[in-house]
């Protein structure tokens, strides 16, 4: 619960001053007058939310409490950045334990949907296909997903590439950029508030643009990112003209993921070996 | 516990952020002690008792009690009206740090009725006002809901860059006198991009309106610089 200043009032709905300056919509209540501070319930529970709830309760009395720690263990995790930046925490049984929106456009879809407790792929699926992603989607827009896993990275890796490239085939005209990142790669993108997604392309940018920080790039799309080093590789090379593929990637490396020609990002090497063969 | 009893908290264990929160309010401490029509006070000393008895308040405010803005304006009121009457039977004033009156406020249990009717009608006429404001730069309450940050982290940058704005004289004037933001200036003053000014400008100025104007209940409710989960 948090309160809240009402600042002004319709037939309806009353707009809210909410307690660290947020301005929320909510239905009107008869005795509210301008002025008032009230209690919001910032969440409401849905009958979904209470079956998972009871049945982790169920689990709690007459399971064992390592079951419980056993099942929401994160193990893995998938980012997805298109203009919204999106995380899935997965844990041993390949289940959404946990999912993040690293931006305003990330945190609003993720609000919007129910995906904890799904398998990946479906989860990966509801939001792909989901009408407030789909409005993100655009022919020319690029799309990076990083994976993270424990173990078998490379065989996640590989599941997560054919599940996002299958569901996009036809939306977008280039290829979908899928990476093995390790452990010291996502500490450090969640540090700078980013996606290991994006993180990365922020510092394959880095390696163009020194100066750069992780905060300018928190706003920016990836594919924002990926037109600027394309820019600046066009200037190294010398060469003009348009380029389709404006991911500035290196040495043919699209799609395969794995790092291992990536010579752009500093340290990025090392967290890439960091990251394969658990 | 909310951002602003974080912040009273704070100001409890460290000066520094106590001079920054009074320097912050002095248009209220001062206001408060206008309000007083007592005679027999300089307003030099009103200023004075209304500044120390607001560094008690913070000092003896306890969350969950009652909004402290309501807290520090009756005590503010109730220890000049206390001091001018003294001085008027002693002929002069002394400014001592005595919390133990205020103390006596909070024991007072009409007082958080008294102080939630006080509150209630100071927000609703800073509600007015920041309205009219607002209005000037086509902007509406109901509006806000869609231009504010849904992030917390993204409202803290939004007040740094607020707090950038009131203190660079240039772009403050750009903002008052032809109603611009100096998005480029700002950008890099603060170290986001340009987008991110564009993206949530209608937003930032609503802060630096709150903050550099006479909105001390409001102002409770800002975001902190200071971002992290919600």
């Amino acid at each position: 619960m948090k309160s809240g200043i009402v600042f002004d009032l319709n037939n309806k709905k009353a707009t809210i001053m909410v307690n660290g300056g947020e301005f929320i919509s909510v239905p009107r209540d008869a005795q509210w007058e301008i002025g008032d501070v009230v209690q919001i319930e910032r969440k409401h529970f849905g009958i979904k939310q209470l079956a998972v709830l009871a049945a982790l309760v169920g689990i709690m009395l007459f399971g064992s409490a390592s079951g419980y720690k056993l099942y929401y263990s994160q193990v893995a995790l998938i980012s997805i950045d298109v203009n919204p930046s999106i995380e899935f925490s997965l844990n041993r049984f390949d289940k959404v334990i946990g999912i993040k929106g690293y931006n305003e456009e990330g945190a609003q879809i993720v609000s919007d949907l129910q995906l904890k407790n799904k398998s990946y792929n479906e989860a990966i699926k509801i939001l792909l296909q989901s009408e407030e992603m789909k409005a993100y989607v655009k022919k020319d827009s690029q799309v990076e997903v990083a994976v993270y896993a424990k173990k078998n990275t490379k065989d996640l890796k590989a599941s997560v590439d054919a599940e996002v490239s299958k569901l996009l085939k036809g939306q977008i005209d280039s290829e979908v950029h899928c990476y093995e990142v390790g452990n010291e790669l996502v500490s450090e993108a969640h540090a700078s508030e980013m996606t290991p997604g994006k993180y990365k392309a922020y510092l394959d940018l880095k390696e163009y643009e020194p100066e750069l920080q992780a905060e300018e790039c928190q706003d920016l799309s990836v594919k924002e990112i990926r037109q600027r080093i394309s820019a600046h590789h066009q200037e190294e090379s010398g060469k003009g003209g348009n380029n389709n593929d404006s991911s500035g990637h290196q040495n043919g490396e699209n799609g395969n993921g794995n790092g291992s020609g990536d010579h752009s990002g500093k340290g990025q090497q090392k967290q890439q070996k960091k990251g394969r063969g658990h | 516990m909310d951002d602003f009893s974080l912040r009273l908290v704070k100001c409890k264990q460290d000066n520094q952020e106590l001079n920054k929160l009074i320097e912050e309010y002095m248009p209220f401490i001062t206001s408060e002690a206008a309000k007083t029509g007592i005679t027999g006070l300089e307003m030099e000393d009103k200023v004075s008792l209304a500044m120390l008895t607001f560094m008690n308040c913070v000092k003896t405010y306890e969350e969950g009690r009652g909004g402290f803005i309501a807290y520090a304006a009756m005590c503010i009121r109730n220890r000049i009206l206390d001091e001018g009457r003294k001085s008027k039977r002693q002929g002069f004033i002394v400014l001592h740090d005595d919390d133990e009156k205020e103390r006596a406020v909070w024991n007072v249990a009409s007082t958080s009725q008294y102080s939630k009717e006080q509150e209630k009608i100071a927000l609703r006429e800073e509600i007015e006002r920041l309205s009219t404001e607002l209005a000037e730069y086509q902007i509406s309450f109901t509006s806000l809901v869609d231009i504010c940050p849904k992030q917390k982290r993204s409202r803290a940058v939004c007040m740094q860059m607020a707090r950038a704005i009131l203190a660079d004289g240039e772009m403050r004037d750009k903002l008052v006198r032809a109603r611009q933001l100096s998005v480029g200036n700002l950008a890099k003053s603060c170290r986001v991009s340009q987008k991110t000014v564009e993206k949530y400008r209608r937003y930032v100025i609503v802060l630096v309106l709150i903050l550099s104007g006479d909105f001390p209940y409001i102002g409770t409710y800002l975001p902190t610089e200071k971002g992290g989960e919600d």
